[in-house]
């Protein structure tokens, strides 16, 4: 070396490399940077590891442009009944794309839409009157009733009035919601002891924001994302006993292990009571073992969502239907009658004999309140 | 001149049949200038964390920071047994004593993570998974491994229950507003719920599996995230936390570690 810097000119010359070098090193970390901000970084590293390079404000744009096309079209359908029918605006990944929240209108009818939001996402405050449980519209209808696969009102909406085998007659949207109030937010047991009138503000607003929501389906289509996604039946049945290993291992984290969910604090509720006086009593949709298999397998564990077996989801659905809950409000006689009337072959352990005792008499606030004192 | 003489000899000397340049030098300018390059790189990670660290008053998007120190503002620094508190300031043996790098009310420092007021079953099984190793870090590691498992049980509780306002703003230049939506409203597109979803309405944790956010150094926010992200913290339940960082770009994970730097932790009113 020193032989080498003898002869590539002394002290003078290392200093000037060292300078240059420097000076090199500047511009590199410089030329580093800003290729760094650039985002172009992001870009190859995504293309390289295969993860997507997310870039939101690519996706919303896509959603916009897609609303864009489609208000074009429909002016164009003012000129002319014959061009092009709006298309459906789409997300990126296939689905029906709802409007933005930030582009919910500045008008009276705005305001409505946001108290629907409202009502809908955080129903036991902004409908205190019609909640008899610890339950929001948004628990079983997720990210505000915008997610494909779990009942979204955009799925819904377009498709009332309809006749439904529940109740024998045609139902407008305000008797669908109704029966959520009725059964899944069990309104029996609320300040007013049911469910809002027809009519009464609370199903106005719900309305706007569901309409507000779907607008971009067209009327009575039925859109793929819609309802929850039947689960096939599986060879080995359900069981509640199997599901009880599944619920621990997937389910206490958030439900807790005696599946009554968890507070905050300040005692606010983060996640829902799945059994109990603060769930979805007897009548619900999710108490028939099919139903909540299907919720559970396309929603749960939040975040992961498909990553149960069919035959886990079976059987945590048994698991959480094999406990009491608040009891079904049609019942007028026995349990054993309701169950012939409303009951009668569906998958659900209601009028049936589960750890030796028959589920169906209910279970009340009073009730869970007494025996806590005791 | 003399440059020119020197490097003609040089070149006399050379094997014509050799390729003509001068065969030691590009590589020692690419090594120095990348050394140069790391350095100026280090210095300036290290300003900006030093910052960071003794700017307390700095921050305008935190109208609430602090101007005194943390360890004024602290309660329940006393409230534990002597045996505890003097594990806590003093350490134990060889091991170093927590304040050292956790600071003095524990309140943490860019990568360091702040730890009062954390939820404590969470803290306890961090002390646990360091321990076992499915949480690795080398620092904690041998921290942990010279404490006793009710020593350790001790400290997450010790912590827990020291509340103390938030101490940081955001640091990393992140999109506020895209943090925002990912911490209220998530980005179900990619299966990521609102982070508050499981971290408490208002990012201040759920007992006893989900910690705090709001509050924490963003730098050490988003490393945690990246970590995740690149498969090197493996010890969330459930892996929940990998699938939400592996959807989160780098930016994600900036803006959202700044904006949970910007909510101010208020102190919790107990539910009767
Ligand atoms: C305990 C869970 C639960 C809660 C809480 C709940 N729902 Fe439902 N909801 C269901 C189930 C189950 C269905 C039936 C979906 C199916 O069978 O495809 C349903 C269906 C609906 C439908 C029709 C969906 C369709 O695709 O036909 C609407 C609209 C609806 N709910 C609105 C509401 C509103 C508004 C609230 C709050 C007042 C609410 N839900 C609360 C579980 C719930
Ligand atoms: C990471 C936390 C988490 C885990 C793990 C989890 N859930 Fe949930 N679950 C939630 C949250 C949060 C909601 C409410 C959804 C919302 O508000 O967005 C919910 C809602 C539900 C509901 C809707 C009914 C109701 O009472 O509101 C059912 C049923 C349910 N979960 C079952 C399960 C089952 C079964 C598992 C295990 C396979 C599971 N969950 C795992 C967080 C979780
Ligand atoms: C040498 C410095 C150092 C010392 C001393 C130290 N820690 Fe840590 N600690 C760290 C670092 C760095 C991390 C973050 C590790 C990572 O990035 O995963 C950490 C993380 C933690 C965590 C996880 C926090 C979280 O939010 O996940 C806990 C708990 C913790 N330390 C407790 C302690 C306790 C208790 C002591 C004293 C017995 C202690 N530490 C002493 C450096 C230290
Ligand atoms: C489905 C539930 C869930 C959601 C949603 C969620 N997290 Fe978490 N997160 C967890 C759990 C559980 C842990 C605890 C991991 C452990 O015990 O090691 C955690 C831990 C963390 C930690 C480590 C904290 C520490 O002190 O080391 C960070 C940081 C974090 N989450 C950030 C986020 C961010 C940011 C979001 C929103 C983009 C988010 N999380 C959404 C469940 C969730």
């Amino acid at each position: 070396m020193t032989t080498n810097s003898t002869q590539n000119g002394g002290p003078s010359r290392t200093l000037g490399r060292l300078l240059k070098a420097g000076a090199l090193g500047l511009v590199l970390f410089a030329f580093g940077t800003l290729a760094f901000q650039s985002g172009i970084w992001n870009t190859v590293y995504s293309k390289v590891s295969g993860i997507p390079d997310t870039d939101q404000q690519g996706i919303e744009d896509q959603a916009l442009a897609n609303r864009t096309a489609m208000q074009a079209a429909r002016e164009a359908c003012l000129k002319d009944v014959q061009s092009d029918p709006p298309p459906v605006p789409v997300s990126a990944d296939g689905y029906y794309a709802p409007p933005a929240e930030s582009a919910i209108p500045d008008t009276p009818f705005g305001e409505s839409i946001r108290r629907g939001r409202d009502i809908f996402v955080n129903t036991g405050e902004h409908a205190p009157r019609f909640v008899g449980n610890s339950q929001s519209c948004a628990n079983c209808h997720l990210d505000g009733g915008r997610k494909e696969h779990s009942a979204p009102l955009w799925g819904a909406y377009p498709l009332y009035p309809a006749f439904r085998g529940k109740n024998q007659k045609v139902n407008t949207f305000q008797d669908r919601i109704k029966g959520c109030f009725t059964y899944s937010m069990n309104a029996q047991a609320s300040p007013s002891g049911g469910p809002p009138p027809l009519g009464s503000d609370v199903y106005v607003d719900l309305e706007s924001y569901a309409f507000w929501l779907a607008d971009g389906v067209p009327t009575g289509a039925k859109v793929p994302g819609a309802g929850y996604p039947k689960v096939a039946k599986t060879e080995l049945g359900y069981d509640y006993e199997r599901g009880e290993e599944v619920f621990t291992a997937n389910c206490a984290l958030c439900h807790g292990d005696d599946g009554q969910g968890r507070r905050e604090a300040d005692g606010r509720l983060r996640f829902p009571p799945l059994w109990g006086a603060e769930a979805y009593n007897w009548g619900a949709g999710m108490s028939r073992i099919n139903t909540a298999a299907a919720f559970i397998k396309a929603n749960m564990p939040l975040s992961k969502p498909n990553s149960l077996t069919d035959q886990e989801a079976w059987d945590v659905a048994a698991y959480i239907s094999s406990f009491e809950r608040p009891k079904d409000p049609r019942q007028t006689g026995t349990v054993e009658e309701n169950r012939a009337r409303y009951h009668d072959g569906d998958d659900i352990y209601y009028g049936q004999e589960v750890r030796g005792k028959i589920l169906g008499a209910g279970v009340s606030r009073e009730q869970t309140s007494a025996a806590s004192a005791q | 001149m003399k440059r020119r003489e020197k490097s003609v000899n040089h070149i006399a000397q050379v094997n014509e049949n050799f390729e003509p340049w001068e065969p030691n030098q590009p590589i020692p300018i690419f090594v120095i200038a990348l050394v140069f390059a790391l350095s100026i790189w280090g210095a300036l990670t290290y300003l900006s964390e030093f910052g960071t660290v003794h700017d307390k008053t700095g921050p305008e998007t935190s109208p609430a920071a602090p101007s005194t120190s943390p360890t004024t503002e602290a309660q329940g620094l006393e409230s534990a047994s002597p045996e505890v508190l003097k594990l806590v300031y003093s350490g134990k043996d060889n091991m170093w004593s927590c304040p050292s790098c956790h600071g003095a009310a524990g309140e943490g420092s860019a990568s360091t993570p702040r730890l009062a007021g954390q939820v404590a079953d969470y803290l306890f099984k961090q002390l646990e998974d360091f321990h076992n190793g499915s949480r690795d870090d080398a620092s904690m590691a041998y921290v942990v491994d010279a404490l006793r498992v009710d020593e350790r049980r001790a400290l997450a509780d010790y912590y827990a229950q020291i509340p103390l306002p938030s101490g940081v703003a955001p640091t990393l230049g992140g999109d506020l507003d895209r943090g925002q939506i990912l911490a209220e409203a998530g980005d179900w597109e990619q299966n990521v719920p609102a982070c508050f979803q499981c971290h408490g309405g208002n990012g201040e944790g759920v007992e006893p599996s989900f910690p705090g956010l709001a509050g924490q150094h963003p730098q050490y926010t988003f490393v945690q995230l990246a970590r995740w992200h690149a498969g090197a913290r493996g010890n969330s339940p459930q892996a929940l936390m990998d699938g939400i960082s592996q959807a989160l770009t780098p930016n994600d994970m900036r803006a959202v570690a700044d904006y949970l730097a910007t909510l101010p932790l208020e102190p919790v009113q107990q539910a009767h």
